[in-house]
């Protein structure tokens, strides 16, 4: 039975995968819980691909953690002076100077502190927010939604421009096809996200400009706010577009050079010419033969660009004003409001290691040839 | 086979020169003030006098461009120069030495991409104030831990092809110190491909330091910087759309030049296709 | 003693971001152009189409009101059809509140008090003539000394949760406010506050010339909440301030039950709170409240309000917000940065109401602290002198000295500034007092723009500074508008003066830019405050027994902040707490204007203009009705208006 399992894990993970995204689709549970269960299916399929490879790789896992945490907490606590004081600047009250020093434990020392601390973040307790007086986990659970919803949606446009893209631009390596593909990708490589963001704007949603009474460009898409999935799914769409689209292109570019070179090198292996030689057409060698094996570095470098996405997405969420995480931090940090801060770092960046453990374990899962064989471009 | 650059690459050299040249030179090259308002010209469009026009308030955009080059230029170059030693030598080091060595800097490279860039940067905003060389020192700080690691992994990869190279190993044979078959054998042979690859990571660092200008959270003024000229002319785009547009058509065109520049060095340079 | 002094100056914080961003209109004249209501509505009758105003007329005079310093913001669109009922108004906004929502805790700047004046009401409103009058008090009698005070509240009103609105519970709210650490201060002088059945009585220890009015309109502390949902608030000052009259008995107990949530408003207004959500993007929503006191079953006959729903997005990004009126996500949106409204203006997709009536002053603050303070000495029976500037923080200021405050105005050209920067949307200011309101002069005496003077000055500065170049920093909010616009005016200096002088902007992060001001340390900074409808609004900011030492070590927040001590303006403001004639009132604001123009407290630059922005389908933008008068509500107040009567045509804001 097991070793079943083992045989048919790809199919098996593949298909939990699919049944997780139609869930989400027909059910619409929060987020959270989605990319929780993708967490459990992950951790599942590599165990069984390679327990002992899943074991040291969770174990590596956690002293990252912990020394995030750390970072964070140092941070704080480095500041010079009443830390209470410089939180919240000059002119705090003895009010709100004595709710910081109780929330901060300011009293004890340091790593006392950091206990506490982290206690209190194990049980979900991030402090409440100087500024709004809010739970910060509340807060930032909720603003978690719309930062992960726009970071996916642009890693599917990013992958969709990039996979044909890619593979067509490495098939006519050399080619004029080629060159323009490289040379339109290379400029939206080049193309800030901020600067794209407020072009999608002004040409797609508020009209575009004016020149000589004549409006160069439309009103079709929203150029403001967040509406949840499970509130109107169409309405849902159309105001993230733009906001992924800004977020994907840059990605797109990057994507697509590394499948195109990655292409190239497989095209010129034996067995494409074998394929060739049997007289299969064209489309079924690059789409069935070669991109799988060109798509391995691909996969990692897109779970690496998390941690890019995350900061563009801060600003494509002030821009298109979307509750997300990123917009969170940054008023926070316009307004001084170091517990929210605080909390806001400390959770992208355990969310950040957990996607790229993630996304090791899911290659892993999914492609049987790379088990016992040590998974991870970072290594 | 001969590779050959091409007329393109050149053309993007020779802008990146000019533009290099024009930053330092900037002081003494015949261009507006950068801080002066000129009266009655606020959002007029580019003239004979004002090449790109002017801003909101009347200042010279095309002399600010040129300043804000200064900041853009300065900063990522500082930090790419600093993230190519730090992150060079740390990658032929645990290229060279492989092992228990690699394992540990390996494991402390991923570490430090695990804080997303631009969140740290923001924490580190929160803990000091906006004085001019302050945020540049974050700035520049921030920058350096992010690129070291990307910068690591290439150098680590091609000093592991190279280390296993006869030359590499007969010097170690007749009694080389580790240290100078690093800088003597090694590092001729990996630097064209960071070197390039540094264009690239420099081209990112301009446009991290445009998002952060963006935000308002670069260097503060009179310095001008091109996202901040962006983001103040946002509001202005349907009647004066110059004032974000020629800050982001330049600053579009130097990203793109070292992106371009960088990919041909490493083509020029590699005898394979190059793999990130 | 020490203590409740500094707790008491602590205050100020909350009052500072209330009055920073609080403004207040009143006023007479004032349109807005009106592209579709009668021009674009076949259904309007012939009458009405003959008699509507076309765009370009009502541009004309809103443009010439507006020139003239008195834009009220009316929305005077001719209506096709009376009101309908129904629809969902989207209104973004540019701020979230910090500490929401009860008024003695929240900061409550103008989207704050957008969401108050949905939610709840208050005793007094400011009429169109610009007067104070009752609201939901009906009738004010003072005692012949006007020491006691004997306040009327309507009949047959009541609270969201059902309970009624009688005089305790006025006074419940007031006494919040007067206990409340950051609100307290205003109400000094004010001894005793209660209520019995309908009626609210004070008692002062000073002669209370202008009422209770000021201190109750519709801004902070005038809006009215239910005591049952103030009772259990955590934060409610009978339990938390050391003000509270109540044992540390009865505050444990009070404490102990206090569960209630600050950020869910119980008021008594045209909308009731349903949700709230805080950050950026989010929102405030509340939905029709059928028991409304002017509704159908209310005691007015009226049949407000019209709207079923009122959702307040906070969008902080000013393009993003325009950018979400036009592409249709806001029905509403308000604002200040002129480079937007002059966008609006004469577009004839978007409805622009305009106003700068009894609005803020934008100006530039200095920190004059230096030499001692003899009235906080007597006032404080302190032993010595006491010194302003004890540690010498501001000892290298060189705006301590007239000469170069002089010179900086004299230098500065403010009509260049307001036709090149606000393509004249805005007028120059020459002292606080805007025109329309109290205390405005045509010439203060505040030195006009004029480079020989300036020069003449700047020597004079120089040897007084002992400084070449003049150096200080220049503190501005982190806004690429309000920076561009104080780098104009450095520029502005440096075109005078060369490099001799050296003023350094300073952008500073939201969070802590009150706050440097309320302890002293800072140079010179940009602010936009001030706005009143009566001068007695400013007393807290300009006399000299609130001009505090900067001493970091005991942190005393002033909440004059500029910390100067005018005689002249001390003397001019007994005669505007206490003495009821209005002719020396008058007399009294105007001598308070020109002794700011002598003195050169502040570098004046404009009065702040108000957009309010909406789609052509909202209605009835400004229009309120008061109860009992013939005379509206005044329309926009610092961007801040009425929303009970807003309609949206067929009962549908977004078509």
């Amino acid at each position: 039975m097991k070793q079943a399992v083992r045989d048919q894990l790809g199919p098996i993970v593949a298909a939990a995968l699919l049944a997780t995204i139609v869930w989400a689709w027909f059910w619409r549970p929060p987020f959270s819980w989605t990319f929780g269960v993708l967490v459990v299916i992950g951790t599942v399929g590599a165990g069984i691909a390679d327990g002992r490879y899943a074991l040291r790789r969770l174990a590596g896992v956690i002293p990252v953690l912990v020394g995030v945490s750390f970072v964070v907490f140092a941070l704080m606590a480095s500041l010079p002076g009443d830390p209470a004081i410089n939180i919240l600047g000059p002119a705090a009250t003895a009010d709100q100077i004595a709710i910081v020093r109780t929330e901060l434990g300011l009293d004890e020392p340091f790593f006392n502190r950091y206990g506490n601390w982290l206690g209190g973040v194990l049980t979900g307790d991030l402090g409440t927010s100087i500024v709004l007086r809010e739970d910060v986990a509340d807060g930032i659970s909720r603003s978690m939604t719309p930062t992960l919803q726009i970071m996916a949606y642009s890693v599917v446009i990013a992958l969709g421009f990039a996979i044909p893209l890619g593979i067509w631009a490495g098939y006519r390596q050399g080619t004029k096809t080629d060159g323009t593909i490289n040379n339109v990708m290379l400029g939206f490589l080049a193309t800030p996200n901020f600067v794209l963001a407020v072009m999608l704007v002004l040409f797609l949603s508020i009209g575009g400009l004016s020149v000589a009474g004549n409006e160069i460009g439309f009103r079709v898409l929203p150029a403001a706010r967040y509406v949840p999935l499970g509130e109107d799914v169409v309405l849902h769409f159309k105001h993230m577009l733009l906001p992924s689209l800004a977020l994907a292109m840059g990605q797109a570019a990057v994507f697509m050079r590394l499948l195109r070179s990655d292409m190239i090198a497989t095209l010129r292996l034996p067995f494409i010419d074998l394929a060739r030689s049997k007289g299969l057409p064209t489309r079924r060698i690059l789409w069935r033969h070669a991109l799988r094996p060109s798509s391995f570095t691909l996969l990692t470098v897109v779970g690496l660009t998390v941690g890019l996405l995350i900061g563009g997405a801060l600003i494509v969420e002030f821009i298109f004003t979307i509750p997300g995480v990123g917009a969170y931090i940054f008023l926070g940090v316009t307004q001084r409001d170091f517990i929210a801060v605080q909390g806001g770092v400390l959770v992208i960046s355990t969310l950040y290691i957990v996607v790229l453990t993630m996304s090791d374990f899911l290659y892993l899962a999914l492609d049987p040839r790379l088990r016992g064989r040590e998974v991870g471009a970072r290594a | 086979m001969r590779k050959r650059l091409g007329i393109l690459f050149w053309l993007a050299v020779a802008y990146l020169v000019v533009l290099a040249v024009a930053a330092v030179f900037a002081d003494v090259l015949p261009i507006k003030d950068p801080a002066e308002t000129f009266a009655g010209t606020s959002k007029q469009g580019p003239s004979l006098t004002h090449w790109f026009g002017n801003d909101g308030v009347g200042r010279d955009v095309f002399s600010r461009v040129i300043y804000g080059a200064q900041v853009s230029l300065v900063i990522s170059t500082v930090g790419t120069v600093l993230a190519l030693v730090i992150g060079g030598l740390l990658g032929m080091v645990s290229g060279y030495y492989g092992g228990r060595v690699d394992r540990w800097l390996t494991a402390a490279m991923n570490a430090s991409l695990v804080i997303p860039s631009l969140i740290l940067f923001l924490a580190l905003v929160l803990f000091l104030d906006s004085e001019a060389k302050r945020r540049i020192f974050i700035l520049v700080f921030t920058f350096v831990l992010l690129s070291i690691a990307p910068i690591a992994r290439v150098v680590r990869a091609a000093t592991l092809s190279w280390a296993g190279q006869d030359f590499v190993l007969a010097a170690r044979t007749l009694g080389a110190r580790d240290g100078r078959v690093l800088f003597r054998e090694i590092l001729p042979n990996v630097a064209p491909s960071f070197v390039s690859y540094s264009l690239i990571i420099m081209a990112g660092l301009i446009v991290v330091e445009g998002s952060v200008a963006f935000l308002g959270l670069s260097v503060p003024p009179p310095t001008p910087t091109w996202g901040d000229m962006i983001n103040k002319g946002r509001t202005n785009l349907d009647v004066a759309a110059h004032i974000s547009l020629m800050p982001a058509i330049v600053m579009f065109v130097t990203v793109l030049a070292l992106n371009f520049v960088g990919d041909k060095l490493q083509q020029y340079f590699e005898p394979r296709e190059s793999v990130l | 003693m020490a203590r409740a002094r500094s707790l008491a100056a602590a205050a100020a914080f909350a009052l500072i971001a209330v009055a920073c961003s609080a403004g207040d209109g009143g006023g007479v004249s004032g349109a807005s152009p009106d592209p579709v209501g009668a021009a674009a509505d076949d259904a309007a009758s012939d009458t009405a189409v003959e008699d509507a105003t076309t765009p370009q007329e009502s541009q004309a005079e809103v443009v010439e009101a507006r020139e003239a310093g008195e834009a009220a913001g009316e929305d005077t669109r001719e209506v096709s059809g009376g009101p309908t009922h129904g629809g969902r108004l989207v209104y973004g906004i540019e701020a979230d509140t910090a500490n929401p929502f009860a008024p003695y805790a929240a900061l409550c700047a103008i989207s704050c008090r957008m969401i108050m004046r949905a939610v709840t009401e208050s005793m007094y409103v400011t009429d169109a003539n610009g007067d104070i009058v009752p609201y939901l008090v009906e009738t004010e009698t003072a005692s012949d000394d006007f020491l006691t005070w004997t306040l009327r509240i309507r009949d047959g009103i009541t609270f969201h949760d059902g309970t009624p609105l009688t005089g305790e519970a006025v006074a419940y709210n007031i006494n919040l406010c007067r206990f409340s650490q950051q609100t307290g201060p205003g109400y000094l002088g004010i001894e005793n506050v209660w209520g019995e059945g309908q009626y609210v009585y004070y008692e002062t220890s000073i002669p209370f010339a202008t009422g209770p009015g000021p201190a109750s309109r519709e801004q902070g502390c005038g809006f009215m909440f239910s005591p049952a949902w103030l009772r259990t608030l955590p934060n409610n000052p009978m339990y938390t301030s050391p003000f509270s009259p109540l044992s540390s008995e009865e505050r444990a107990a009070g404490l102990a039950d206090a569960t209630g949530d600050p950020s869910a408003p119980v008021g008594l207004g045209a909308f009731k709170h349903v949700e709230y959500t805080p950050g950026n993007g989010n929102s405030f929503i509340a939905e029709r409240n059928p028991d409304y006191w002017r509704g159908p079953d209310g005691i007015t006959g009226e049949n407000l309000p019209y709207l079923d729903e009122i959702e307040f997005v906070v969008a902080v990004d000013i393009v993003g917000r325009s950018n979400g009126l036009r592409a249709g996500q806001f029905d509403v949106i308000h604002t200040s940065n002129a480079d937007e409204i002059a966008k609006y203006e004469g577009d004839p997709d978007f409805v622009l109401l305009q106003a700068n009536d009894f609005g803020e002053t934008n100006f530039s603050l200095m920190n004059v602290a230096s030499g001692v303070n003899p009235v906080l000495a007597e006032l404080r029976g302190a032993e010595g002198p006491i010194p302003m500037d004890p540690h010498g923080l501001n000892a290298a200021n060189p705006l301590v000295h007239l000469s170069c405050r002089t010179a900086l105005a004299h230098a500065f050209d403010s009509e260049r500034f307001v036709s090149e920067r606000f393509q004249g949307l805005v007028r120059a200011a020459n002292g606080p007092f805007p025109p329309g309101s109290m205390g405005y002069l045509d010439d203060s005496g505040y030195p006009a723009f004029d480079l020989d003077a300036a020069r003449a000055s700047f020597e004079q500065c120089k040897a007084d500074s002992g400084q070449n170049p003049v150096t200080f920093g220049f503190n501005s909010t982190n806004d690429p508008f309000n920076v561009e616009s104080n780098e104009l005016i450095v520029s502005m200096w440096r075109a005078a003066f060369g490099d001799e002088i050296a003023a350094t902007i300073q952008p500073i992060e939201q969070g802590q830019y009150f706050g440097l001001a309320l302890a002293g340390l800072y140079e010179m900074m940009g602010l936009r405050a001030h706005g009143g409808v009566d001068p007695i609004e400013q007393w807290l900011w300009w006399n000299s027994s609130t001009s505090l030492p900067i001493d970091p070590t005991v942190p005393e927040l002033a909440s004059n902040l500029g910390r100067f001590q005018d005689p002249a303006i001390d003397a001019a403001y007994d005669v505007i707490r206490h003495n009821p004639d209005p002719a020396a009132r008058r007399e009294a604001a105007e001598e308070v204007n020109r002794a700011f123009g002598r003195n050169v407290w502040n570098l004046w630059t404009h009065w702040t203009l108000w957009g309010v922005i909406a789609n052509p389908r909202v209605q009835n933008i400004t229009d309120l009705p008061i109860p009992g008068s013939d005379v509206g509500a005044f329309a926009v107040n610092a961007g801040a208006h009425h929303v009970a009567q807003i309609w949206c045509d067929n009962g549908d804001c977004q078509g």
